[in-house]
């Protein structure tokens, strides 16, 4: 442990002073002390001080703006499809064992409640689904620039609102 | 990248919080390119749906491209909702053992629920 800690402030000490290079004592210096952490890596107080990475942030620091509103909708979005999916198997599921099983289910999927929760599924697929293209263009590389963000942002918001009430008008034969 | 910024254990295995590299990135995206015309479908399929009897889902299920297109969305929507949890597990679950068993809960929810509903499907289908 001494060595370990002369090594770091040496490591240490010379990066301030110059970088380091292929060749360069420190970056000697630097090796050694990358060797040593590995070997102590499971020791509690290493691990504790191991890295020297700025963290971001945290969320309450930041003002509420759409982008970042957008983004953690989507997550929670996500999760809530993600039961969904679940949900969807049992219903095939209840539909392959009997017809009283199908029956009670449909009771369950068709009160208030359920009709609430197939709303919310329904709204949160098109909100992930067109959020999701929005990804796929930052993906390659599209749709960085600040108005950019914020014009696919409203126009996410937008169009995932406006194919829910397409789809559950067309559903309750409205449209 | 700066390598000052990166941890020294980190620097040696050279891979970030997944330990797997830009697989799980790039398989969620594909998922998600195949689920853009698989949940259209489903949804609109849905939709249609009001006043459905036992015996009419079982007629819808059973045709064809009803078979095939579930047999394709089932497994491919439970699969990217898998891939989405794990990765809200790794960002927010900081206790290495509690992350790992998290997950492999995810994983013993997710897959017996595929396995059901291929099933179901499959029966409903042949029979």
């Amino acid at each position: 442990m001494q060595i370990l800690r002369l090594c770091r402030n040496i490591y240490k000490l010379s990066s301030y002073t110059f970088s380091p290079s292929k060749h360069s004592i420190s970056h000697l210096t630097f090796q050694f002390a990358q060797i040593l952490n590995i070997i102590t890596y499971n020791n509690k107080k290493t691990r504790i001080m191991k890295s020297k990475r700025p963290l971001s942030p945290h969320l309450q620091i930041y003002k509420p703006q759409l982008t970042s509103m957008l983004s953690i909708t989507h997550r929670a979005t996500g999760i809530f499809l993600s039961f969904g999916a679940l949900a969807l198997c049992l219903w095939i599921f209840s539909t392959a064992i009997n017809i009283e099983t199908y029956n009670n289910v449909t009771i369950l999927i068709t009160s208030g409640f359920g009709k609430l929760v197939l709303f919310g599924l329904t709204f949160s697929l098109f909100y992930h689904l067109c959020n999701g293209i929005r990804h796929l263009f930052w993906d390659i590389g599209r749709g960085f620039e600040l108005p950019d963000a914020y014009f696919s942002g409203w126009l996410v918001v937008g169009s995932s609102i406006t194919f829910t009430l397409i789809v559950w008008a067309f559903g309750l034969k409205i449209l | 990248m700066n390598e000052k910024l990166q941890s020294t254990y980190g620097q040696v295995t050279g891979l970030g919080s997944a330990k797997e590299g830009t697989t799980h990135w790039l398989v969620q995206r594909i998922s998600a390119v195949a689920l853009i015309p698989l949940s259209l479908w489903f949804v609109i399929s849905v939709a249609n749906m009001e006043n459905y009897t036992h015996h009419d889902v079982l007629i819808w299920l059973s045709r064809p491209i009803t078979t095939i297109l579930m047999l394709l969305y089932i497994p491919t929507a439970l699969y990217h909702g898998y891939l989405g949890i794990k990765v809200i597990l790794e960002d927010y679950v900081h206790n290495e053992g509690t992350k790992i068993g998290c997950i492999i809960a995810a994983k013993f929810i997710f897959i017996p629920a595929g396995v059901m509903a291929v099933w179901a499907i499959l029966k409903v289908s042949f029979s």
